[in-house]
């Protein structure tokens, strides 16, 4: 059974690195991420098949899963978010505590299978002012030790510093 | 295994059984682990609190939470079918919290026919908490080789 090593600088307290974190106004359209592989357990499959309350047997019953169409198991198609979180540096704009989703695309190639490694190329591809808060877009082009496309995520956040004075002033 | 998805008895405005999730402050922390999104606007409620988060000060769900959520109304019916998810999109209209009651919905809305066995369908999806009140809509399009 293969151990799920997660990157050395994944850091699950994000408040950790928000002091490092930059303003929207810092941030340039066109700037990419330093991102690092993941390689993805069946254990973290099937944790995240049941964190978002997903059972179905394609991620959970190999027998089910080697009949169907994927011919083997598989994750859920969302399995890219643990996916990009992993890859991240700490100090992400996609970490900043108080950031909310306003929403996401994703256009999806060959799924996740148990022992892929996937690697993920980001960028920032706009910002944009919109009712008074600001916007990041961003690409993540994500594929697998095959470099097969397994997803092209665009979406982004609302950045806004939130409680700590020092962070809003930024 | 079930019946095949068949691409010419796909009616358009079918709508799929709809599908209701309850959410709490622990589903929420479990998705945290297995998202690895420990952002504390999900996961700390002190913090949310004290800075009043968008105007109630309670947490507030992952959005992708939700997303998985419409993706799987659509799986759900595609893959035992023998389709594929193609793409899934979704915008987040209004925050979901602990306590909500939250069901989801998709219906065809199009269909592409292809002669290379790529023809898709694409479905409208939304959801609404407890209140009517739509948290989420977007929209996913589905692969029938058949």
């Amino acid at each position: 059974m293969v151990q799920e090593k997660l990157p050395e600088r994944f850091e699950k307290n994000f408040f950790k690195y928000e002091e490092k974190q930059r303003s929207w106004d810092d941030l340039e359209v066109g700037e990419v991420y330093n991102t690092e592989p993941f390689t993805v357990t069946l254990e973290r499959i099937q944790l995240y098949a049941e964190g978002t309350e997903d059972y179905n047997p394609f991620y959970f019953d190999e027998e089910a899963a080697k009949n169907s169409q994927f011919g083997g198991l598989i994750a859920p198609p969302t399995i890219v978010v643990p996916i990009v979180f992993a890859s991240l540096p700490p100090d992400h704009w996609a970490k900043m505590p108080g950031a909310i989703n306003p929403g996401q695309r994703l256009e999806f190639g060959v799924p996740v299978r148990p022992g892929d490694t996937i690697y993920c190329q980001s960028k920032l591809i706009d910002k944009y002012l919109k009712r008074g808060k600001k916007y990041t877009v961003a690409e993540f082009f994500i594929t697998n030790q095959k470099q097969e496309m397994v997803c092209r995520w665009i979406g982004g956040l609302v950045l806004q510093f939130q409680g700590n004075e020092e962070m809003i002033k930024k | 295994m079930s019946e095949k998805l068949e691409f010419d008895k796909i009616e358009l405005g079918y709508e799929l059984p709809s599908q209701s999730k309850h959410i709490t402050q622990e589903k929420i922390n479990k998705n945290a682990e297995a998202s690895l999104d420990f952002n504390p606007i999900h996961i700390d409620p002190e913090w949310c609190k004290k800075i009043n988060l968008l105007g109630k000060g309670t947490t507030i769900a992952h959005g992708m939470m939700t997303l998985s959520f419409m993706g799987k109304i659509v799986t759900d019916w595609a893959y035992p079918g023998g389709g594929f998810l193609k793409s899934l999109e979704g915008k987040f209209l209004y925050p979901v919290r602990p306590g909500d009651d939250i069901t989801n919905y998709a219906q065809v809305i199009e269909k592409h026919p292809r002669s290379d066995r790529t023809s898709f369908v694409v479905l409208e999806l939304w959801c609404e908490n407890q209140d009517g009140v739509k948290v989420g809509v977007g929209e996913a399009a589905v692969t029938i080789p058949e």
